[in-house]
């Protein structure tokens, strides 16, 4: 099963994947650094990457798996 | 603990199948530079980590990589879909093909399967960080 990913998906699957790498790299910093602006960096970035996934799972459906999906689940290796 | 977010880390989004490719990039996946020997290797350190900060930055690096795992299945996934007997055959795929048909399963580019001993655990801080630097220079050279 394959689902074509909309130039929409693909833009906001890509907005999400560049915060996150922002968020989990600042996570990754401060696991060493114990840096107060990086933890309000971390804390608004953590913010706004909850928002890009809200905006996504809005229009495309959960991205947070929890228990048992719905058969009807498009699985994130099969959008292309 | 592990949750799971039903996204890649990066979108992959390969129109044409390639084979010929998969056969290269697999060893990204099972090899010994690959991802599944990374998040192996740190998700086992940590236990043995005397530095709390280190246990904390094995297990983000670890699951990280666990989430490189799954990009580069993805990758192996679009890039062996739907193949035709010709196209498996005229891309030397059939090797892998005739045991797995289009299955991810990890293993290197020579056809060796994924081993535990790709890594090295030995329970004493430097021992196990001198082996992360020393696989990190190895994958980048890889890379």
């Amino acid at each position: 099963m394959s689902v074509q990913m909309t130039g929409d998906r693909y833009s906001l699957l890509r907005h999400i994947a560049a915060i996150g790498i922002s968020v989990y790299d600042t996570i990754l910093y401060l696991d060493i650094h114990d840096c107060p602006e990086a933890r309000s960096y971390l804390e608004n970035k953590y913010e706004e990457y909850c928002e890009a996934i809200a905006k996504y799972e809005e229009k495309f459906g959960p991205i947070n798996i929890k228990g048992h999906p719905c058969e009807d689940v498009v699985w994130a290796w099969q959008i292309v | 603990m592990f949750e799971y977010k039903n996204r890649l880390q990066y979108p992959v989004r390969i129109k044409n199948p390639n084979p010929a490719y998969a056969k290269i990039i697999i060893s990204q996946l099972g090899g010994p530079d690959g991802e599944l020997a990374a998040s192996t290797r740190y998700l086992s350190q940590r236990f043995t980590m005397p530095y709390s900060r280190v246990v904390g930055i094995l297990t983000d690096v670890g699951v990280e990589e666990l989430g490189h795992v799954e990009m580069v299945s993805a990758i192996l996934y679009q890039l062996t879909k739907n193949l035709s007997v010709e196209e498996i055959k005229k891309s030397g795929f059939d090797t892998y093909f005739v045991d797995h048909t289009a299955g991810i399963y990890p293993v290197a580019a020579s056809g060796v399967p994924f081993r535990a001993d790709y890594i090295g655990v030995k329970g004493d801080v430097f021992a196990d960080l001198n082996e992360d630097l020393a696989a990190d220079a190895a994958m980048m050279k890889a890379r």
